[in-house]
């Protein structure tokens, strides 16, 4: 169902809004879509959790959810609006040293040749565990 | 044996070593994850710290290396006399002994001819009459050499031949 809005007419009092019973009508019937189950869908998602970015040197949390760069030189990334539990995917390629923000653990390994998937998860308010996986 | 040069241990290993909290660290090569107050690096070749381990020649059977130091840009031992705590004449017995059971593992490959001889009768090839004879005069050569020897260090270098008959 497409979102129903209310008439609330063109000024105070104009007689052209919708009538109190339609209005309640439709914010209920509003509110029960929203309730129901399956209503937050992939599409529903803010673009932070959704689409991919090209990448300079910041890894903005808020922008998107896949971060992709071509290393042509030693980079370092820095990281902003972070949260605890965000989850982020990088996706790197270039025989360069990387450097990110200290991470508590590093699994895998970087490897210049290929692609690199380098998912962030974020534990604490600076604790980054990082997991590289690579293209074969 | 041949030792295994500084030159050539670099060479096939690639030696790395870092300073960490005052610390010198070494690696077989750099690692593939290196996190320090700058953070977490990857996929890195050189840098970030890290020299090359040159370890220098030495012979150790008499030399050992020192701890670990920077000299100039690369990281480094010194090579200093290794403590030998017996005395020069229980040097040279140890190394006779050596050199006796040397002998006596090579004539006990023709033991048996001579059993033979003794039992059956049958007569031990010349050559291998010949061959004995000159162990037992090599090992009596060698020995009073070691024998003759002045210095610790000197006995410990000293190269017990190998024997082929």
């Amino acid at each position: 169902m497409a979102k129903q809005v209310i008439g609330i007419g063109t000024t105070a009092n104009d007689g052209t809004g919708d009538p109190l019973r339609t209005a309640f009508t439709k914010a209920n019937e509003n509110f029960t879509e929203v309730y129901a189950d399956g209503f937050t869908s992939y599409a529903r998602l803010a673009d932070e959790f959704k689409t991919s970015a090209a990448l300079t040197t910041e890894v903005d949390f808020s922008t998107a959810q896949v971060f992709t760069k071509t290393l042509t030189a030693a980079t370092t990334l820095t990281f902003s609006n972070t949260s605890i539990g965000m989850v982020k995917d990088l996706v790197i390629t270039g025989d360069f040293a990387l450097t990110l923000p200290a991470g508590t653990t590093v699994a895998g390994v970087y490897d210049g040749t290929v692609s690199n998937l380098i998912q962030i998860v974020v534990t604490g308010a600076t604790e980054y565990w990082y997991s590289i996986s690579k293209a074969i | 044996m041949q030792q295994n040069t500084g030159t050539q241990f670099q060479k096939l290993y690639n030696m790395k070593g870092i300073l960490v909290n005052g610390e010198i660290k070494t690696f077989g090569k750099i690692p593939s994850v290196w996190t320090d107050e700058n953070g977490t690096h990857l996929n890195i070749k050189e840098g970030f710290g890290f020299k090359d381990v040159v370890t220098p020649t030495y012979d150790s059977r008499i030399e050992e290396l020192s701890a670990i130091k920077l000299v100039g840009d690369v990281y480094t031992y010194d090579v200093i006399d290794r403590a030998i705590p017996q005395t020069l004449a229980e040097l040279k017995t140890q190394k006779i002994s050596n050199l006796k059971h040397l002998i006596g593992s090579q004539l006990e490959k023709t033991d048996w001819f001579v059993i033979r001889q003794m039992d059956s009768g049958e007569i031990t090839p010349q050559e291998v009459i010949d061959s004995r004879a000159e162990l037992r005069t090599q090992s009596n050569t060698i020995g009073a050499e070691i024998k003759a020897l002045t210095t610790k260090k000197a006995v410990l270098t000293f190269d017990l031949p190998t024997f082929n008959i």
